[in-house]
């Protein structure tokens, strides 16, 4: 690879690196503060990819849509509606005990993905759906990847500002809460649903967010993207590994772990085809063992705030 | 002798230290009483002792030996079994399903320990086969005492036996306490009802702050002015 | 519409299965475990390793079985173990990964094809009128109904199974009358994986083997559990043969890839309407 081929190789992995940033930054939304356990990533992705092919592409024979939006509109209604669809799930779920609600998210994306494999009408089945637009191409004049991650680069520090700020607002401080202790901010008259609710919302419409942003990145989109490993479990992974309860961590943790997915890639592209898919077995054997040892030896992750249980349970030891 | 020895116990959660030194005894069948106000440390002590909580200085001795760091189910097999204040039965289990649990670790028959029992407790030999959780309260308190007694232990700590419980059925309780005591098993008990609990105990302690600050004869602390206007609700 | 119900009922049977020991996790160690489908591939799948040794497939299955169930406890002592105090969700991902690296352990051994148990072909014949099945197929509904006799008996009759049902109603309580827990969680471990190891084997025979097998199968898993109300063996049973009637039945009505969605939208609407479960409430267990 001669150093421009890098240097596109580098661009083109900043800007993945930056959509599981996006993921990574709703989850911890969900997860880092309010302790909510969403396990369908996946499915909020793909409704936010799917809508914006939908609405951006030109008008095709064979499905639904397009309409020829503008990128912007298209976002907006993206975001709007992985939000919605996150409401409706949290509705019979927050109340019950966490698992639950795990169970159902991962019963949603699989819905949401078997739903855009078999109807063929509403986005091309299996085949899924090509050319969608690249916002501002005519704009662009030099290197459009390049220009893409400068967008992205804006939206990633949008929604961190934006959660950071929120955090910091009585609002955010009531979530954080909920995440350390339940019973006892409930027993502070907050009404507990209400903000869990707010908090999956917001988490989803971000995981949206990422989606669209996606979709018009790669142009393609199809089923096959939204798989549990790659769009549900390596984002996990991100915010575990990063730190959940930190903002930076999650965004610390797309690049780390992404980095390390891709260079298991190269790797499993380098052996000769037939080992191929034994090289993509042992790559996730060796991220899930990856995941335990964090689990068993760092569960804070690498920039994860200490909660006050674990620096009491410190304290005890010394 | 004192079949169970507790020697500046330390014990606590986390970094928060609930107990400060207490040391208590209990001699072969003595009924034992600790009473204090709330959060004094008594239902700490009885878990320490029991080793559900770590203790983090001093000495707990059963029989003269210690018992630190054991797990329940070496302690049942002692002689020391432990009734804690709610939630006292398995709601599922049937009434003998739950004696039969109390007596986990033997593999023989249990119909003698169960005939016992029944004896000692009529009003759940009637429902043996019925589900616990359909048991009163004063039921369950019976069915939590008898599983205790399914190992025929030489000690029994009960933490509050007469929480939550109307006055008519708290009597009947402490009833079968001083029955098991007669029969040969040493009692130490935690109480509320502070009173009725001295009455009938040999000797008490006064648990305050996590320390024991009273130690007499059940009378003699019950005679207390001190101890009465404080701990004893008025004079 | 009677052969889709009796379709239902060879599926729903290996539903109950693996549902019976998913609940079990649940109520005994309080977790919801992930991996649970991913043992039922493990089981089927070793069954295979021992059939090509040539071993004869009673033995292969007790074999399986075992294997299995060490892995269990291993897993249980080098994992989930030290995860008990940290709560259920911690528990929960752990799990996730878990469920990861069986399944790709059995995508690098035995490749991502279909395979199948046998060549020999079972020829179906009508049982009744209007309901045809093979003689795999009988076999599935007489073992999972032996089964769940059997099941039935340990948790009645036997002491430890009698400990596992204390310790699902309250594990300190347990602990504190002298049950030795550790042994009931390696007996829950135990009981719950031979059983999906069964579920995961007939699976095996009835569709073949695929990686993913059980991995797909846990939507179905979760929502029967879910329909007899978690932690309760006997609602599992029954939620299993419901949702499993319901996927069939539903083939009738729309495309075959939706089943997992409709196991999931019948567990949607009773976590709407009965959170509890069917069978959820005071009485548990019974």
């Amino acid at each position: 690879m001669d150093l421009s081929g890098l240097f596109s190789y580098f661009v083109f992995f900043l800007v993945i690196v930056s959509v599981y940033g996006l993921l990574s930054l709703g989850l911890n939304i969900q997860w880092g503060y309010t302790k909510l356990f969403n396990i369908g990533i996946a499915g909020f992705f793909a409704v936010g990819a799917y809508t914006s092919a939908i609405l951006t592409t030109p008008p095709a024979m064979d499905r639904v849509g397009g309409f020829n939006m503008p990128f912007l509109p298209a976002l907006v209604i993206a975001v709007l509606l992985s939000g919605f669809i996150a409401f409706l799930i949290g509705i019979p779920t927050l109340k019950l005990k966490e698992d639950y609600l795990a169970i159902a998210t991962i019963g949603i994306a699989e819905t949401i993905r078997l739903f855009f494999n078999n109807e063929a009408w509403l986005a091309n089945g299996v085949r899924g759906v090509s050319g969608i637009p690249r916002p501002f191409q005519h704009y662009i004049t030099f290197n459009y990847n390049l220009f893409y991650l400068l967008l992205m680069v804006v939206f990633v520090i949008g929604v961190y500002l934006a959660i950071e700020k929120a955090l910091k607002s009585p609002w955010g401080r009531v979530l954080k809460a909920i995440g350390e202790d339940e019973t006892v901010t409930q027993a502070m008259g907050k009404n507990i649903i209400r903000y869990k609710m707010e908090s999956l919302v917001l988490g989803s419409m971000i995981m949206g967010m990422a989606g669209s942003l996606y979709a018009h990145f790669i142009q393609f989109i199809s089923p096959e993207v939204f798989v549990p490993m790659s769009a549900t479990f390596l984002v996990w992974v991100m915010l575990i590994a990063g730190g959940s309860g930190s903002n930076k961590g999650a965004l610390l943790g797309a690049l780390v772990i992404w980095g390390l997915w891709s260079l298991t890639d190269l790797i499993t592209n380098v052996v000769p085809v037939d080992y191929a898919v034994k090289a993509g077995a042992f790559r996730v054997i060796a991220i899930a063992i990856f995941l335990e040892v964090i689990l068993l030896v760092r569960p804070q992750g690498i920039l994860g705030e200490k909660s006050v249980m674990k620096a009491a349970k410190k304290q005890e030891q010394e | 002798m004192a079949i169970l020895e507790v020697e500046d116990l330390v014990s606590g959660y986390s970094e928060v230290m609930i107990l400060n030194g207490v040391s208590i005894h209990c001699g072969d069948n003595e009924i034992v009483s600790i009473i204090g106000p709330n959060g004094a440390g008594k239902s700490t002590l009885m878990k320490s002792i029991f080793g559900l909580i770590s203790v983090k200085q001093g000495s707990v001795a059963f029989d003269g030996r210690s018992i630190i760091g054991m797990r329940p189910n070496q302690l049942v097999k002692l002689g020391m079994s432990y009734v804690p204040q709610e939630k006292n039965v398995f709601p599922s289990l049937t009434v003998e399903e739950n004696l039969q649990m109390g007596a986990f670790i033997r593999n023989d028959d249990l119909t003698g320990s169960m005939d016992r029992v029944f004896e000692l407790f009529p009003f759940i030999a009637d429902k043996r086969k019925s589900v616990s959780g359909t048991l009163s309260g004063g039921g369950r308190q019976m069915l939590a005492l008898g599983r205790a007694l399914m190992l025929e232990p030489r000690l029994l700590l009960l933490d509050e036996p007469s929480a939550g419980l109307a006055p008519l059925v708290r009597d009947e309780i402490f009833e079968k306490v001083m029955e098991i005591q007669q029969s040969g098993v040493a009692i130490l008990m935690v109480e509320q009802n502070a009173k009725k609990a001295l009455g009938m105990s040999d000797r008490g302690y006064v648990l305050v702050m996590g320390k024991n600050r009273y130690e007499d004869t059940g009378e003699a602390l019950l005679a207390n002015p001190e101890v009465g206007r404080l701990y004893l609700g008025g004079a | 519409m009677l052969q889709l119900i009796a379709n239902g009922i060879i599926f729903g049977s290996i539903i109950a299965l693996g549902a019976i020991g998913l609940t079990m996790v649940y109520g005994i160690l309080k977790f919801a475990n992930f991996a649970h489908g991913d043992t039922m591939s493990l089981g089927a799948y070793l069954a295979l390793l021992f059939l090509s040794l040539q071993v004869p497939f009673p033995i292969a299955v007790v074999l399986a079985i075992a294997v299995s169930i060490a892995v269990a406890i291993l897993i249980d002592h080098y994992l989930y173990r030290f995860f008990r105090t940290t709560g259920p969700i911690i528990l929960l991902i752990a799990s996730v990964g878990v469920a990861l690296f069986l399944r790709n352990v059995i995508l690098l051994f035995w490749g991502p094809d279909l395979t199948y148990y046998s060549r020999a072909i079972h020829l179906d014949f009508e049982v009744i009128p209007g309901i045809s099945m093979n003689s795999y197929e009988i076999g599935i509904i007489i073992v999972t109904a032996a089964l769940i006799v059997l099941v039935h008996l340990f948790l009645k009759k036997t002491r430890i199974g009698k400990a596992m049902r204390a310790s699902s109603d309250n594990m300190d309580l347990a602990e504190v009358v002298g049950i030795d827990t550790r042994r009931v969680i390696i007996w829950t471990w135990s009981v719950g994986t031979a059983l999906a190891v069964f579920g995961g084997i007939m699976l095996g025979l009835e569709n073949g083997l695929r990686p993913p097998m059980g991995w797909q199968l846990l939507l179905p898993l979760f929502a029967a559990a879910i329909l007899g109300g978690i932690g309760q063996p006997y609602g599992a049973m029954v939620g299993g043969l419901i949702i499993g009637i319901a996927q069939e039945v539903s083939t009738g009505f729309i495309s075959t890839a939706y089943k997992p969605a409709v196991a999931f939208i019948i567990m949607i609407l009773v976590l709407l309407i009965r959170p509890q479960g069917i069978f959820g409430g005071s009485k548990r267990w019974i």
